[in-house]
């Protein structure tokens, strides 16, 4: 059962938070909706259970539009952003209420929940109530009461936002593992892009209630559809450099403040276009003072284990790339940088939009298998 | 030390009102129980005496009567229908505003001064045809008028005091369950809850405090008021309607028999606490503020 979002938006009396929302998501896909704080991802979890009605547009599980059915009627687990336990019952028994709710017999369903408990790792917390257990373990429980009923579709509000790093991870091959086991058609909604590109097949980008770009980890890493996908995913995050795009021959001539290079592509956009270059700390060279683009000064040095996160300035623009631990540079150290020019983004000033890859994303879109409809 | 100081030196000008207001009128009432005071305002101590006249008392049996039904009966209407009205008007509706409007409706009791609420069902009861609810009976039935404070004092005085107090429990069981994370409920419509299994399992737990406070807070009050009675039937026909504390203010303040009064009252006195004990107990008073508590 695929489920697709046909123009939907919902509207909070006066406020718009979901505005005009398309896509699809597959049967048994692991989709993250990933976005700053107030993009109406909680919102969108919300229209999925049913417990708000979008103010426009369908939603659809395989044909059927579902935009009135009851959320019990849905088959749904859902982890909330609150955990939402219910205080005055043990662990086991919140666990165990959904069962109890389909009237599956007492042993059985005890017998359910802790099994459940023991893969969210709970079995020792069993008898305690809400109130006695730390924020991780009031998430795990909460995770454990979605799972227990086996659903058609796990919708997880920030599941993992109260883990240590250590459990974080192992829960995160656990979820995967199931829901790969079990084919559960899972959204998850995260803060944490880590988390996101670590888990999804596909991950949503959403700001301000809209969709950015819906593409696999890979593709949303190296084609972002634009600056606001772009800042957003990657971590330390890309390098934005003001610049204009001057036409040559066959080529064009990037030219920034105190700096400019060739490249040998074509752009359909007027001579002197102001645009945003944008470069991934990952895609900075340092070279020699001759084979040098970008010259630098270096703020700050950053020891990450296996390498070194370097910050420097030029001029006013700060800019940042890693090092290997054997290179030796210091504080205050000026520096020349070449950037792998098979990696950078050109993204129009005015709109964000990524100018170079546009056109590549969509072609992937024709094809229809990852990407924006 | 001297931080203790400022907060005594506030306090001292209340403490010497509840000393002047509240524990004088128990202690003097507590001696006065003692006496045969009258009219003539004399303080005969007479040991025991008041206290064996209680017990032969010739009305003795049917004020205790009156009382338990009269308590009992207006408790639960102060207890379950304002549970009733307060689900209604806080989980049911889901508009803030009509939820707001419906509550303030009932709230109009409480606000009304007693003497023109009891004037409002005193022409509701009214035995004449022009009555309320005897014109709705001789529309709907083409009954005779009943004279309805006479047939059947005791269901008036209830059905009186019980709706006012339901506006009482409604508010605070309201306020209760707003204070519910809505979270909870869309959980629990998740999991697929029935509505029963909402009330009982979320809502009835997270308000079994407030229920006990207002059973707790009503028992006593209806234990030591009287005010709706005297104005609707005065405790009549004959002993009727008449229930203890009204009794014992009939005995010292019509009679003038202050001490017979005053041991009426402390007896009251001393069941009233008694009963608060049992229901503390009863709710697991030291369990719930442990487990009342919501993340
Ligand atoms: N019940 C509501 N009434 C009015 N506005 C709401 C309501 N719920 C959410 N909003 C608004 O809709 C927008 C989206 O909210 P939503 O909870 O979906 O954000 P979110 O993406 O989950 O954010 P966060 O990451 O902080 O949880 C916000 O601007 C919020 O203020
Ligand atoms: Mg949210």
């Amino acid at each position: 059962m695929n489920i697709r979002f046909e123009q939907v938006s919902k509207q909070f009396s006066n406020h718009m938070a979901i505005s005009d929302l398309n896509f699809t998501i597959q049967d048994g896909e692991f989709v993250c909706l990933l976005g700053p704080s107030g993009c109406g991802k909680t919102t969108t979890l919300m229209m999925l259970a049913g417990l708000y009605q979008p103010t426009k547009g369908n939603i659809y599980f395989g044909d059927q539009v579902i935009n009135h059915l009851e959320p019990k009627d849905r088959n749904i687990g859902m982890v909330f952003q609150s955990y939402a336990l219910y205080p005055h019952m043990t662990v086991r028994d919140n666990i165990a209420f959904p069962l109890k709710q389909q009237k599956v017999p007492k042993k059985i369903r005890y017998g359910r929940a802790e099994k459940t408990a023991r893969l969210v790792r709970l079995e020792n917390y069993l008898d305690r109530k809400p109130s006695q257990l730390s924020g991780g373990q009031q998430q795990r429980v909460a995770l454990a009461r979605a799972l227990v009923k086996e659903p058609n579709l796990l919708l997880l509000d920030e599941p993992m936002s109260n883990l240590d790093a250590r459990l974080k991870i192992e829960m995160r091959d656990e979820l995967r593992q199931l829901q790969k086991q079990l084919k559960i058609t899972t959204i998850m909604v995260t803060h944490d892009q880590e988390e996101a590109m670590a888990m999804a097949d596909r991950i949503a980008i959403l700001d301000r209630g809209e969709i950015q770009q819906f593409d696999t980890p890979e593709q949303l890493f190296a084609y972002p559809k634009n600056v606001f996908v772009a800042r957003f995913l990657g971590n330390p995050p890309m390098n934005f450099l003001d610049a204009e795009i001057i036409h040559e021959l066959d080529g064009m001539i990037v030219h920034g403040e105190g700096y400019h290079f060739y490249l040998q592509k074509q752009l359909h956009i007027p001579n002197k276009t102001k645009i945003t270059l944008g470069i991934r700390p990952h895609d900075l060279q340092v070279v020699s003072e001759r084979r040098g683009i970008f010259s630098a000064v270096v703020t700050n040095i950053e020891h990450l284990g296996r390498e070194k996160l370097l910050s420097a300035t030029m001029g006013e623009q700060p800019i940042r790339f890693f090092v290997s631990n054997d290179q030796k540079i210091k504080y205050g150290d000026r520096i020349y940088l070449s950037p792998n020019l098979e990696a950078i983004h050109i993204f129009s000033k005015e709109t964000g939009e990524n100018l170079l890859w546009s056109r590549e994303v969509s072609y992937e879109q024709v094809e229809g298998k990852t990407g924006l409809i | 030390m001297k931080k203790w100081v400022l907060p005594y030196l506030m306090l001292t000008p209340f403490l010497l009102l509840v000393l002047l207001f509240f524990v004088t009128p128990v202690v003097i009432t507590t001696i006065m129980a003692f006496t045969n005071m009258d009219y003539s305002m004399e303080w005969n101590f007479i040991g025991l005496q008041n206290f064996e006249k209680i017990v032969s008392d010739p009305n003795f049996s049917q004020i205790v009567f009156n009382t338990f039904i009269y308590v009992g009966f207006t408790l639960l209407i102060n207890v379950f229908f304002a549970l009733l009205l307060a689900l209604l008007s806080s989980y049911y509706i889901p508009f803030e505003q009509s939820g707001l409007f419906f509550r303030a409706l009932w709230m109009l009791p409480r606000i009304t001064p007693p003497v023109v609420y009891v004037l409002l069902w005193l022409w509701i009861f009214d035995a004449s045809e022009y009555g309320l609810l005897n014109t709705l009976t001789s529309f709907f039935f083409s009954n005779d008028p009943i004279a309805w404070l006479i047939d059947h004092p005791m269901t008036a005085i209830i059905l009186v005091n019980g709706m006012v107090g339901a506006s009482f429990g409604m508010i605070i069981f309201s306020s209760a369950i707003q204070s519910i994370p809505r979270d909870l409920f869309k959980a629990a419509q998740v999991d697929g809850a029935s509505e029963w299994s909402v009330f009982k399992d979320i809502i009835l737990p997270s308000i079994k405090w407030p229920i006990m406070f207002v059973t707790v807070w009503q028992l006593l009050s209806l234990l030591t008021s009287y005010e709706y009675i005297l104005l609707l039937t005065d405790g009549g026909p004959v002993f009727e309607s008449e229930v203890w504390p009204l009794y014992s203010y009939h005995k010292a303040f019509k009679n003038l028999e202050f001490g017979y009064g005053s041991a009426l009252s402390l007896i009251l006195v001393i069941i009233a606490i008694l009963l608060t004990g049992v229901l503390l107990k009863l709710f697991k008073f030291n369990r719930m503020i442990q487990s009342s508590r919501i993340e």
